[in-house]
């Protein structure tokens, strides 16, 4: 009966551990996808808002400071955030149909329903999965990687 | 005395804080999220740019009585357009006078971006607008308290043409508190609703085609038309 007890607490799955998070490559995030981040979904009424579970912050919108200069560089702290942020909506077991992919895609071309896309009721951020910003996040999320030098557009102005 | 005097210029410069004025320019659209640009985006509202408008920004965002005209008149009054003819389109705030950030302690500005799904905007002051083609036209907001912007429009040979139009009224402060108005404006060839009213044998047929759907307060923008079709 022990051996039974002892084999039953073996098999059992762990629900309240962290969940496994992918090792995304951060320069390509911070390099290629923070720009996608910035310009689809960090907006004040979206996910800069906060009491979004994933914040975006970024130059002219939400600040993690909210006395900084809204187009102050961004800083380290914000990158880190929004690296981690993106990671947090990574499903490790399914990359493919992870929130960062699935929510900011149409319905109709295959995503999840999203508040964004009935707030301003004109559709979805991508409103097919051959987007290229869309494909940067795809890409992302699959493995892409990028030079450790890689600056985002515009980063420097 | 010269050289005291030079560096105390000097210092004031230094000393002065550095103003944001995030999208107060219209090129600010166009640069890269990097930048803290749009990309591309101008929150016009229109369905290209998925519907997002200013209120994406502009949050908590008071109602803003706007009034959009045009010379000649039917193309706003009426909802109808001559092929290739141009107008004058002006859009203004309906109450300038009670405009918010007048008794602001920072600096005043409002702002106004247009779209058009087709036709041309071809003429507009290069000092006072920032264009991307010739269908998006966005305020470089140069002047404080601006509460109007004129810009032409040519039209198309024939078809639907929607205008989506965005004003912002700025209260002095960040993008929190503003005055909003969001404005849609479909338009159709004369011959197409000339077309229309004999098919259906009346006037109101021709008066459905002016529609105006504003997302925010377009009461203004309604007693005008009104008024004038009637």
């Amino acid at each position: 009966m022990r051996w039974l007890l002892v084999l039953l607490c073996a098999c059992q799955v762990p629900t309240n551990g962290p969940l496994e998070q992918l090792a995304l490559d951060r320069p390509f995030f911070d390099c290629r996808v923070q720009p996608v981040l910035t310009k689809y979904c960090s907006a004040l009424a979206c996910h800069g808002h906060d009491q979004r579970f994933f914040r975006v912050f970024a130059r002219n919108r939400a600040r993690l400071d909210a006395n900084e200069t809204r187009n102050a560089f961004m800083t380290s702290d914000e990158r880190d955030h929004n690296y981690a942020a993106a990671v947090a909506v990574v499903d490790a077991d399914d990359p493919e149909h992870s929130s960062l992919l699935m929510k900011p895609l149409d319905e109709a071309a295959g995503g999840r329903f999203h508040v964004g896309a009935t707030m301003f009721g004109r559709g979805d951020v991508f409103a097919a999965a051959d987007d290229p910003d869309y494909q940067l996040l795809a890409n992302w999320v699959a493995g892409a990687t990028e030079q450790s030098g890689c600056m985002e557009p515009g980063s420097d102005l | 005395m010269h050289g005291a005097w030079q560096r105390f210029v000097i210092a004031l410069v230094i000393a002065a804080p550095a103003v944001a004025l995030p999208y107060h320019n219209g090129s600010m659209y166009d640069r890269a999220p990097g930048a803290g640009g749009g990309g591309g985006l101008f929150f016009t509202g229109a369905q290209r740019e998925r519907g997002w408008n200013c209120t994406a920004c502009h949050v908590d965002a008071k109602e803003l009585d706007v009034v959009v005209t045009s010379q000649p008149a039917e193309l706003i009054a009426d909802g109808r357009y001559q092929p290739s003819a141009t107008y004058a389109i002006t859009i203004a705030l309906a109450n300038a006078q009670q405009q918010l950030g007048l008794a602001a302690t920072r600096t005043n500005f409002n702002a106004m971006v247009a779209s058009t799904s087709a036709g041309v905007i071809t003429g507009f002051d290069p000092g006072r607008y920032y264009a991307r083609g010739t269908s998006i036209l966005a305020s470089d907001s140069t002047a404080l308290n601006e509460t109007s912007w004129t810009f032409s429009w040519t039209a198309p040979a024939s078809g639907s043409v929607t205008f989506d139009i965005g004003v912002v009224d700025g209260n002095g402060g960040d993008s929190i508190g503003d005055a909003v108005a969001m404005i849609e404006i479909t338009v159709g060839d004369a011959a197409a609703l000339r077309a229309v009213t004999w098919a259906f044998g009346g006037l109101a047929a021709l008066r459905n085609q002016f529609s105006v759907a504003a997302l925010r307060s377009s009461s203004a923008i309604l007693r005008s038309a009104l008024a004038t079709m009637s």
